[in-house]
């Protein structure tokens, strides 16, 4: 196991200790520990079926472990009022439902509903941080349109708007690029890098790319055969060896010609 | 940069508000034209004079001891339904779920009848409290196969179509063997013939304790009708809010059924035309619906009173022959999803 | 599946009709002999060649019980076409509404017709209601863009429409309406022989396009892609499915009256205990149809004396607990 990438070892305010997740008979993860740097960008990797949405889910507290504790700020989750996790960390789901012309802005509006109290109205503060959020995603002027009349990209990026108008530190993304196409998924992984730049907000999300998690992540969690095969940076972790063990397919890694990241290359062996 | 947020929202409580007070308008016209009309036609001038200013003759008794209770009941029992209507497509995130397609109304009306037959000293006030068991037990039973995630919309439509079918065929029953007389076939088909006053109070406090809670919690149901991991991710404990959907229909429908019987398609219908005029912000829905469901009530009562002068149609009959088209036309709109 | 496995799995439905059959032989003969007066099997068997109780049996209790098997076996047949051609485990001439246009056929005819012209207008006006109502189902499908999601569905509100313009009528002539409550709730009550032989004649001359139905029935389980691939219109097979089913629902409606749980759940019992081939589980449904109907008269006749309870009702509250069952069954299959 290499060292956690860039990070020294620094802050973590997400992990798990000794986590077992699975369904009745079936474990999914068996005790497995983890670590998500703050202010970096972490993609879970694996196979399907190997647990790196189940592990996501466990993270945001949408499921409950087996076994094990997932740990927020020092406190265990599963203690923690659902309001006040809901202030520190953010989860967009893989599929995730909005009633039939919702707006832009009324679908932002909902991540301000962990800030207020049972009565409170929608404020002038409020306001401002849903329009900034907009702002952020580059929804400005769709702000009124209707969400299924978006394309994959701009609605996903609608939802991202949410998530950041919840002003939460971590934000996990269940396969976010998953069903766009290829200019969308690059429009959101843009955006979700340039959160992370701009204000340092700690992103760990779910992909099938391995080429996208070598270029935007900057750490990589490989998870398969029940536990976490591997965790560090991409350079150290994308190798041939790897990805073998973990998807069971061959490839070359070269460096990509652009920008020097390393660029997996599937083959089949003739 | 907040000043374009601020404005947006703005717009937005602008219309929906001048939307509010056109209903209300409407709304009150309706209501006048049903205090005016009837078999001792009153000039529109008078039933209002008289409203203000009741003066002891008989068409001022007319007024306040028939027709007022009477559009004072349709209000009351149209908001009911709408907001439950409201309340149980978000919570079901299903635009075809009602009272009546789920099953709810039939589950109140049944218990109702047979607590009439076996308690004959049941006083009408009584009977809301059979109303709330009969509508939780098929509520409950609709919100097992809802959250099962095994149906969608449509089948789920279905599901509670069949249980009203058979609840229905249960009351047509045991009002059989009891030869029941023709008052409780006029109450199964939805009425509000004969409203008095007592009747009136019995479902006031209902409505009121409801709807205000359905306003105050309005925007937390908002939250429901996003999917179940994004709720759980703002935090929200969806099973407390959901129970307390639950608990606001099942007393909403369930009031309503016990003072003017089973009376559909309201709560099926206005949740759907509101969100046409005015989109999908929850509480803005809510409030427009406790506004409509009482204008299209009163408006079907007035003409359940015209259509067949002078014999009286009840609402009930009305609302079907006008919702079952307008379901069709939803079901059309609907189907390039 | 093995050569083997096929015939028996044919043997298997054989022995579940004939079972079927055996039972409902016997709740034939519990139907002729128990009553408001009892009578043995002999005085029964003495009656039919027209002896002595001759006036209770062939007037009252055989008219009954022919018709109760006659009816209930085409609503079954009925349901399966339905829920075959709506690919719609959910749909039954009840809840489509089809049954319910087929009332409001007959309570017009009956209303508006001379008293002299009664006996044919009435189920005149069953087969015009059925038919009609029918017709705007599936010409409002067509519009649709032939998609069948929401048809069953189109069908419940049409259904509410005839519900709620009988009830219309009801209140425009209010001294017929006691008696169309009970006719409406479906009972077997007052059939006589000519019933029997005219829901008969109706049977047979159904029988063909009932035997083409079943044949082109299994088809009606592939989407419509696949079935313009195969070269099969699906709207036509979809309209003739629904045609076969409403010309069998009008017979029983004329019969008995609105009777539609039959049509639910005789297929899905059917289709339980003998498979889905159409070859085997139509049969299998007709009798299970016949079976209930018939047991639902008799339970009726004699729960509630000296009232009497419409079969109809009684079969809705049998049926009730099982549509739970079903509801159950579909909701565990994905979990």
């Amino acid at each position: 196991m290499t060292d956690a990438g860039k990070t020294d070892a620094g802050h973590s305010r997400l992990s798990a200790e000794d986590l077992t997740l699975g369904y009745a008979a079936i474990k999914v993860l068996d005790h497995v520990d983890v670590t998500i740097p703050d202010g970096r960008i972490t993609a879970l990797i694996g196979a399907n079926g190997s647990g790196k949405s189940t592990l996501l889910r466990a993270l945001g507290r949408i499921i409950q472990p087996l076994g094990g504790t997932v740990t927020l700020d020092g406190k265990a989750i599963a203690s923690m009022p659902g309001k006040a996790i809901a202030q520190t960390l953010a989860l967009l789901p893989q599929s995730p439902v909005s009633p039939d012309g919702l707006t832009v802005r009324q679908l932002c509006r909902f991540g301000r509903h962990p800030h207020k109290g049972m009565l409170s109205r929608t404020s002038r503060h409020d306001e401002a941080i849903v329009e900034a959020s907009l702002a952020a995603t580059g929804l400005a002027d769709l702000a009124e349109r209707p969400l299924d009349r978006l394309s994959g990209g701009q609605r996903q990026r609608a939802w991202i708007a949410m998530a950041l108008a919840q002003e939460t530190p971590i934000l996990l993304l269940d396969e976010p690029t998953t069903y766009l196409d290829i200019a969308h998924q690059l429009e959101v992984l843009e955006l979700l890098k340039e959160l992370n730049e701009k204000s340092g907000r700690t992103i760990v999300m779910v992909v099938h790319d391995l080429n996208h998690a070598a270029q935007y992540a900057d750490h990589i969690i490989a998870v398969a055969d029940g536990g976490i095969h591997a965790a560090g940076s991409p350079v150290d972790l994308l190798k041939p060896e790897l990805i073998r063990s973990v998807f069971g397919i061959d490839a070359v890694v070269i460096s990509h010609p652009v920008d020097g990241t390393p660029l997996c290359l599937p083959f089949v062996g003739r | 940069m907040t000043t374009r947020g601020g404005a947006a929202t703005r717009h937005e409580t602008g219309s929906a508000a001048l939307l509010a007070f056109c209903l209300l308008l409407a709304l009150a016209a309706t209501v006048l034209a049903g205090i005016s009309f009837g078999v001792s036609a009153l000039p529109v001038a008078r039933a209002l004079h008289l409203l203000f200013v009741p003066d002891g003759s008989p068409d001022s008794a007319l007024v306040w001891d028939v027709r007022l209770p009477r559009a004072m009941l349709a209000t009351l029992v149209g908001a009911n339904l709408a907001v439950a209507g409201v309340l149980i497509q978000t919570l079901t995130r299903n635009s075809l779920a009602s009272p009546q397609t789920f099953g709810i109304n039939a589950g109140a009306s049944l218990v109702i009848v047979i607590s009439l037959i076996a308690m004959p000293g049941l006083s009408a006030g009584g009977t809301v409290w059979p109303a709330f068991i009969g509508a939780a037990a098929v509520g409950l039973a609709m919100w097992a196969l809802s959250v099962s995630g095994a149906m969608n919309e449509m089948k789920l439509a279905l599901a509670g179509i069949s249980i009203q079918l058979v609840l229905a065929a249960l009351v047509q029953a045991i009002l059989i063997a009891n030869n029941a007389g023709q008052d409780i076939v006029y109450w199964l088909a939805g009425s509000i013939n004969g409203a008095q006053w007592s009747k009136v109070w019995i479902i006031l406090p209902f409505t009121l304790l409801g709807g205000g809670i359905a306003l105050i919690a309005g925007r937390h149901f908002g939250v429901l009708a996003l999917d179940e991991t994004t709720g759980i991710s703002l935090g929200q404990n969806a099973r407390r809010v959901g129970g307390l959907a639950a608990t606001l229909i099942v007393v909403l429908a369930g009031s309503a059924v016990a003072v003017s019987g089973p009376i559909g398609f309201i709560g099926l219908l206005v949740p759907h035309i509101v969100r046409r005029l005015a989109g999908n912000d929850q509480l803005t829905v809510i409030v427009l619906s406790a506004i409509t469901g009482p204008l299209l009530l009163t408006a079907a009562d007035l003409l359940g009173r015209v259509a067949a002068f002078p014999a009286e149609t009840p609402v009930g009959i009305v609302t079907a022959l006008i919702g079952a088209p307008a379901f069709v036309a939803i079901l059309w709109r609907q189907r390039a999803k | 599946m093995t050569s083997a496995a096929l015939p028996s799995k044919s043997l298997r439905a054989a022995s579940v009709c004939l079972a079927i059959a055996a039972l409902i032989v016997i709740v034939a003969v519990l139907g002729m002999t128990i009553g408001a007066v009892t009578l043995s099997v002999g005085q029964v068997l003495d009656g039919i060649a027209g002896g002595k109780s001759a006036f209770i049996v062939m007037q009252y209790r055989a008219p009954r019980v022919i018709v109760s098997i006659l009816a209930g076996a085409s609503l079954g047949i009925a349901g399966a076409f339905l829920q075959g051609a709506l690919r719609n485990p959910l749909a039954s001439p009840d809840v489509v509404g089809i049954t319910k246009w087929a009332g409001l056929g007959a309570f017009l005819a009956g209303l508006f017709a001379p008293p002299a012209w009664a006996v044919w207008a009435i189920p005149a006006g069953v087969i015009a209601g059925a038919v009609a109502g029918a017709l705007v189902l599936l010409a409002i499908g067509r519009s649709f863009g032939g998609g069948i999601a929401a048809l069953a569905l189109v069908g419940v509100a049409l259904g509410m429409l005839a519900q709620a313009l009988m009830q219309y009528v009801m209140v425009l002539f209010p001294t017929r309406a006691d008696q169309s409550m009970v006719w409406l709730a479906g009972s077997v009550y007052g059939s006589t022989m000519t019933d029997v032989v005219a829901l008969s004649l109706w049977l047979i001359a159904c029988l063909p396009f009932v035997l083409i139905a079943t044949i082109r029935l299994d088809a009606g389980g592939f989407g419509d892609d696949t079935l313009t691939s195969l070269g099969i219109s699906p709207g036509l097979l979809r309209g003739g499915l629904i045609v076969v089913s409403v010309l069998l629902c009008a017979g029983s409606v004329a019969a008995v009256g609105s009777m539609g749980f039959l049509g639910l759940l005789s297929p899905h019992a059917a289709r339980l205990l003998v498979g889905p081939r159409a070859r085997h589980m139509v049969p299998a449904s007709a009798l299970i149809g016949a079976l209930t109907l018939s047991a639902a008269d008799l339970i009726g006749r004699l729960v509630a004396l000296p009232n009497e309870i419409p079969a109809g009702i009684v079969a809705a509250v049998i049926g009730g607990p099982y549509l739970i069952f079903l509801l159950m069954k579909e909701a565990g299959r994905h979990d």
